[in-house]
């Protein structure tokens, strides 16, 4: 394990020095400015305990705005800086270098989003949105005053890469990291690499043959010496962090051993049994020993067991090479990798359902993979475009577009590739069979991409009709298999019912089958639909959230080839920036025992904070008097542990639970009844809460928000205090458990949750002012509905009733706080707010 | 953001099945799946594509809501998931309040209305009565009256209606809609229409004799 | 198997034979249909806004008061109307609060509600295995066509797809007769513009009837009255103006199953429709005594 460089407030406490803050107002050109003035949320500021300086700026990341902080932490000696503006997600990273570019610790920062937050919900409420700025803008403020230097972990990093999928994405990724000399492991599930494009017949809009292009390469993936490759094999484990992830590959048998077999063949020959062949779409034939095709590498055979009858004539044909092995048994294969790559590519979806088209149903109705694999030269009739009832060459053929895709009801985006690879094969079809009558339904054609609209218009030049309106339904004629497709024709208004005697279906690209398991394994989430979710869509599309972990190709969306070149070799650049480093600097938000309160220091057996943490980054020798201990670089700084800790003897740094009661404290201030505060992790539910933002899903203001890293970092104390100070609402947001960004911090948090609600029950809080929800990153709608709902909770209750409520509870509530002071840095907290509270009675009283 | 939409757009969205007009991206679905296109004046897409530019007098004075079979073809196809059978009703009710309808199928929906306000239940004979009366519809009374006998003699045409004990529930139940329409029926002495339905269902069966013996005989001479 | 039983109004008159055969064969699988005390009209297409939930909501809540949760209701029209507001009711405590709101008196619904339509009834709750077990006279050879027409698959539901449903097919064959498929099965009949536009009604029927004669069915089965009138009643009409003959009878599946099941053919109304049913009855009596005939020469030689 890394030797890792000890943080300051663990080693010494910090010293402790009056807060100096400097508080930033973000217009952000109209965004913000035009439904709050920033400047009175920084004239607000200027009042608040610590503050020394206040200002607004049109735009704070701005090479000028930037400045502005730099000089006022010169000139009024700053030690601490609140930027209010956008989400952390944005520029919590700007921010922090902007600071520590003057030499302040980039941790003593703290943003408060008014942005996503606040104007972009809110614009319909625009006092109480100026009054919500305020607010979380002390938030940060006040949570930043026990803010501590934190210095960055410094890990080694292991100089070898991992691709999972050797697709035509991840065979470029492999080859750039190999002329780095980088050496590289490539896993594909197939016996095979290729991908998706060794299946294509031609490929848009060069009409290159697919296969005599990429095989060149894949041949360079088979004997370039810094690729190890590792086909039928799968990733079932991944543990440790950015430079330093061990990885567990399953090498399923193939019973043929890689190293004797030359790919002859004479085994194919004489084995009896025939399936159909993946390879083809399960349109031609494969025996049960078998390479997928031709140019397959590596050109070692497999045997498909659940076909084989164990009749050994393949041991007989095999001869003195005895490559064939039936006792192989599956086999772990354990890497140390410093950064993988996910191009784990697409699937294509299967058209059953959409039963009006009748695929499944027809035998002349054929999805576009299948098209393409009969007209390919080296597919299953060796070119012969024929149909399927009677091994015609049909004289006409309509191909449908968009089916399973912008469908709402199945996948609702844009496929993307679907209207190009259409064109392709009606063009080629034209080229091969000039007489061929061939009609695209289509809704949109969309052909952006270099030379792309011209390739649309060689189809139409080539007599391609091209009619816009998506049929509603076809159907069959039982006498000569011909297809009826019935649609409007929308240009004109009139009904079609065109007779065909082929349809082609341009189904949509989903994501590759296991791409959920695996983003599980890799702790990446994936989007709504299952693609691979990118860090950023914009700015880092090639990141996951997880460092050191990398997309590329259709993983993350459907692309073309070109597309997935690109990122194949971009993803290869971002690995590379980690691996060509010797060690790399990782976040200091971890956990931290305090040795003196571990129950276990005292001879206890405790073993909680060991169970809770999926990283396996707890020290923990139960009955031994020895407290238990984390290690920072394997920790991920969930929190889990920390809430879970029944003798609260464990922090978080930059969340301490001071930091976070701080938080409370300043957003239940005032007219604390009134409001919803909700808890929210970093990754899903607070990027969920962005989303809204983004799309400008309007709910009620009087809704705050508290983020930390993981819905396992909050505490029942955090919620119980919350109440105590008369909270509305409250409400405890995470990933859906499944997609849980630090594995299982939300099942955790679900689970204590429900221990928190049954408590507040008894104590006669309503059960609906307390929920707790999953909210994915994508489902800013859902969290605008539970934002909206959660707020007529109070209306529906009446603030009369809750005060009730609370009046009753707040005893017992109150009974808790003997405990909390304890909390290491947490007493400054509640005495610092108790005095305000009361000059805040003084002064409204005078 | 909801200032630059067209207030005929606004009002469609209100309704049921309204808030997903802006979704339709003219695909084409719904009209290619519609049983009744060749009677409509624009099909479902068009009307789709007419909401969102706020052309309300050509929706609402169109006839292809009356028309709507509620077949549910092209709900169930909307790649889109636009209720779109839901959102025809909707717009008979607009059409209605607005005083753009004038199709007889409006006039049959106010007829059957009445009539199940009147009795709790349908009553056939005194809705045909209300309908025809309301209607003028000759060329369609005459069509149907060649069926009256066949009905009769097979016991399809009831009598006397089937009541529920307080009718009056019907329209206590919120309509939404000018409660004029709903209290006059219930001002109306009940008896008369369950006479004047008994009359007519004899009426027309007499007639409807006629006619068939007179169609027989024709066809017979052919 | 107890449930309540909502005929709606066609079912007193014009589809009466719906009823007599519905009630007839259910009471001979023994279950038992209890009718909603004063029930009344669910508003069919017609109703407007609110009261499209607050008239079938009025069902609903009476069947409570009589103490059942599972309402069947024949009509493919009132089915639909009477889920969707079930449904509607079930979706929300403040929904249904509304909801009883505008409800009449004291009536309220309390409890989630199921709307069931007879045909999925037998299939899902009954089982078919248990309706084989029962047919005593098989409709061997009987080429039916099953019509589903439009709002008993559709908007799409859990019982079956709104594109090519099975239920009725499967329940046929169950009944021994041999299923014609026909690409017309869920296509709309036009019958609920039956009076105000009978041209669209004779039309569509004409195309459906066309469709299912040219697939050489004998006969059509149906579980909806609004397609039964435009199926039967408006037979000759659409003959007339597509100048076809068809001669399809047009059965309620319940009347079909009353046969198979053996049930005096009196209970089944068989003598209400437009269309002759008579061939219909006539071939499966046949086809019974042919049967009977046979066995009694199989049992004979199985003594000798």
């Amino acid at each position: 394990m890394a030797e890792v460089e000890k943080n300051k407030s663990e080693e010494h406490q910090f010293e402790e020095e009056e807060p100096r803050i400097g508080v930033y107002a973000c217009h952000c050109g109209s965004n913000i400015a035009s439904v709050l003035p920033p400047a009175e949320v920084a004239k607000y500021a200027e009042g608040l305990p610590g503050v020394v300086v206040a200002k607004d700026h049109h735009y704070m990341c701005s090479e000028p705005g930037q400045r502005m902080i730099q000089e006022d932490i010169k000139k009024y000696n700053l030690n601490r800086v609140v930027v209010s503006a956008c989400t952390v997600a944005m520029h919590e990273p700007t921010f922090r270098s902007c600071i520590s570019d003057v030499g302040l610790n980039p941790f003593m920062f703290e943003m408060a989003n008014i942005r996503e937050h606040d104007s972009w919900v809110h614009s319909h409420e625009k006092e109480a949105a100026l009054l919500k700025a305020k607010e979380l803008t002390a938030a940060a403020v006040n949570k930043v005053s026990y803010a501590r230097p934190l210095d960055m972990f410094k890990v080694p990093v292991t100089k070898r890469a991992l691709i999972i999928g050797g697709g035509i994405a991840g065979i470029s990724a492999a080859l750039d990291l190999a002329d780095m000399k980088i050496e590289t492991y490539l896993v594909e599930k197939t016996p095979s690499i290729g991908g998706r494009m060794a299946q294509l017949d031609k490929t848009f809009p060069t009409m290159d043959c697919s296969i005599c292009i990429e095989a060149p390469k894949m041949v360079d993936v088979g004997k370039n010496p810094y690729i190890h490759l590792l086909t039928y094999a799968e990733v079932r484990e991944v543990d440790g962090y950015i430079g330093n992830f061990k990885v567990k590959v399953e090498q399923k048998p193939r019973y043929v051993d890689a190293d004797s077999c030359t790919g002859c063949g004479l085994c194919v020959d004489v084995c009896p049994i025939t399936v159909p062949n993946e390879f083809e779409d399960g349109m031609g034939p494969r025996k049960a020993i078998y390479v997928p095709m031709d140019q397959a590498v590596p050109v070692i055979h497999t045997i498909d067991m659940d076909a084989c009858i164990k009749c050994y004539k393949c041991v007989e044909a095999c001869g003195d090479l005895s490559a064939i092995d039936f006792a192989q048994e599956p086999e772990i294969i354990e890497l140390d990798v410093g950064a993988i790559i996910v191009a784990t590519g697409y699937d294509t979806w299967d058209p059953t359902p959409l039963e009006e088209y009748g695929f499944g149903e027809f035998e002349n109705m054929m999805t576009m993979m299948e098209i393409e694999r009969l007209h390919c030269a080296g597919g299953p009739t060796v070119g012969e475009f024929i149909r399927p009832s009677d091994g015609k060459i049909p004289a006409s053929l309509a191909l449908i577009q968009c089916v399973g895709s912008r469908d709402k009801r199945y996948n609702e985006y844009c496929s993307g590739f679907c209207c190009m690879y259409t064109i392709k094969n009606a063009l080629l079809l034209k080229w091969l069979y000039p007489e061929m009558d061939i009609t695209i339904f289509y809704i949109d054609l969309r052909t952006p991409g270099k030379t792309y609209e011209e390739f649309y218009e060689r189809a139409r030049e080539a007599g391609v009709h091209f009619i816009k309106g998506r049929p509603s339904e076809v159907l069959e004629d039982p006498v000569t298999k011909n297809l009826i497709v019935h649609a409007e024709n929308a240009t004109l208004g009139t009904h079609v019912a065109l007779e065909v005697e082929m349809v082609g279906l341009a189904t949509a690209a989903i994501p590759s089958a296991g791409a959920a398991d695996l983003g599980r394994v890799l702790t990446v989430a994936n989007d709504g639909h299952g693609w691979f979710l990118e860090s950023h869509p914009k700015l880092k599309p090639l990141d996951t959230p997880t460092e050191g972990i990398y997309l590329a190709g259709s993983a993350q969306g459907p692309k073309d080839i070109p597309q997935c070149v690109s990122q194949g070799s971009g993803a290869a650049g971002r690995a590379s920036r980690v691996l060509m480093a010797d060690e790399w600097e990782i976040d200091p938000i971890v956990a931290y025992v305090w040795p003196d309160r571990c129950l276990n220091a005292k001879g206890g057996k405790c073993t909680i904070c060991y169970d809770v943490c999926p990283y396996g980054a707890v020290i923990n020798k139960p009955g031994s008097g020895e407290p238990s201990r984390i290690i920072p670089a394997k920790c991920h700084g969930c929190g889990t542990c920390v809430a879970e800790c029944p003798a609260n003897a464990i922090t978080q740094h930059h969340f301490t639970d001071g930091q976070v009661i701080a938080q409370i404290h300043s957003l239940l201030a005032d007219n604390p009844e009134g409001k919803v505060l909700a808890f929210t992790c970093r990754w899903c539910s607070g990027m969920g809460a962005d989303n809204a933002g983004t799309a400008h899903f309007e709910y009620p203001a009087n809704t705050r928000i508290i983020m930390v890293m993981c819905a396992g970092r909050v505490d029942p104390d955090f919620v119980m205090e919350a109440f105590r100070l008369g909270a509305g609402a409250v409400l405890v947001s995470g990933c859906h458990p499944q997609d849980c960004h630090y594995i299982s911090g939300r099942q955790h948090a679900g689970d204590r949750m429900e221990r928190v609600a049954k408590q507040l029950t008894r104590l006669g809080i309503s059960p609906e002012r307390f929920r707790v929800e999953s909210v994915s990153a994508t489902e800013g709608a859902k969290w605008a509905r539970i934002m909206k709902e959660m707020s007529g909770t109070l209306d529906e209750l009446t603030i009369d009733k809750i005060k009730e409520e609370n009046a009753l509870a707040h005893p017992k509530l109150a009974r808790r706080l003997n405990r909390l002071r304890q909390v290491p840095g947490v007493a400054p907290v509640l005495r610092l707010s108790e005095e305000m509270r009361l000059q805040g009675l003084e002064g409204g009283g005078a | 953001m909801d200032n630059t939409l067209n207030p005929f757009l606004l009002e469609v969205m209100e309704k049921p099945g309204g808030d997903k007009v802006q979704q339709c991206i003219q695909c084409a679905t719904c009209s290619g799946s519609c049983p009744v296109i060749e009677e409509m004046e624009y099909g479902p897409r068009r009307i789709m594509y007419l909401i969102q530019s706020g052309a309300e007098e050509q929706v609402l004075s169109s006839r292809d809501m009356w028309y709507c079979v509620s077949c549910y073809s092209c709900t169930s196809r909307c790649p889109r998931e636009i209720p779109i059978a839901e959102l025809m009703a909707s717009l008979r009710e607009l059409a209605v309040e607005k005083g753009y309808a004038e199709d007889k199928e409006s006039q049959f929906g106010q007829a059957f209305t009445e009539t199940y306000q009147h009795h709790g239940r349908l009553f056939e004979p005194e809705l045909m009565l209300r309908y025809y009366l309301r209607s003028w519809d000759i060329k369609g009374l005459l069509g149907m009256v060649p069926l009256a006998l066949p009905m009769l003699l097979k016991d399809k045409l009831p009598f006397w209606p089937e009541r529920i004990e307080n009718p009056a529930v019907m329209t206590a139940m919120r309509q939404d809609e000018e409660p004029g329409e709903a209290h006059s029926s219930k001002k109306r002495s009940s008896w008369w229409g369950w006479l004047i339905g008994a009359l007519l269902a004899l009426g027309g069966a007499l007639v409807g004799a006629l006619l068939w013996l007179v169609e027989l005989s024709l066809e017979e001479e052919l | 198997m107890r449930y309540a039983y909502y005929p709606g109004c066609s079912l007193q008159s014009g589809a009466k034979e719906y009823d007599l055969s519905m009630r007839a064969v259910f009471a001979r699988l023994g279950i038992e249909l209890v009718e909603i005390e004063d029930w009344s009209c669910c508003g069919a297409v017609h109703a407007e806004g609110q009261a499209k939930i607050n008239l079938p909501a009025r069902n609903l809540a009476l069947a409570e008061v009589q103490g059942m949760t599972t309402i069947v209701a024949p009509c493919s029209g009132c089915y639909l109307n009477l889920r969707r507001a079930a449904k509607q009711a079930a979706s929300g405590k403040k929904v249904r609060q509304q909801i009883n709101m505008e409800l009449p008196g004291e009536l309220k619904i309390t409890a989630d509600i199921e709307v069931l339509h007879p045909l999925y009834l037998l299939i899902e709750e009954y089982g078919l295995e248990k309706i084989r077990a029962q047919v005593t006279h098989p409709l061997t050879g009987l080429r039916v066509a099953s019509y589903y027409g439009c709002m008993l698959t559709r908007p799409k539901d859990r019982f079956d797809s709104p594109e090519k449903p099975q239920g009725l097919d499967e329940l046929m064959r169950v009944l021994g007769a041999e299923v014609v498929p026909f690409p017309y099965q869920s296509k709309c009949c036009g019958g609920a513009l039956a009076i105000s536009h009978s041209d669209v009604t004779v039309k569509l029927s004409g195309q459906v009837l066309g469709s299912a004669k040219e697939r050489g069915a004998e006969v059509v089965t149906l579980g909806c009255p609004m397609c039964h009138t435009a199926l039967d009643l408006y037979q000759h009409k659409a003959e007339r103006a597509l100048n076809q003959t068809f001669e399809l009878p047009i059965l309620y599946f319940t009347q079909l199953m009353g046969l198979a099941l053996g049930i005096d053919r009196e209970q089944l109304g068989l003598e209400r429709h437009i269309v002759s049913t008579a061939a219909v009855v006539e071939q499966v009596v046949k086809r019974e005594s042919e049967q009977a005939k046979k066995r009694t020469r199989e049992q004979a030689s199985e003594v000798v």
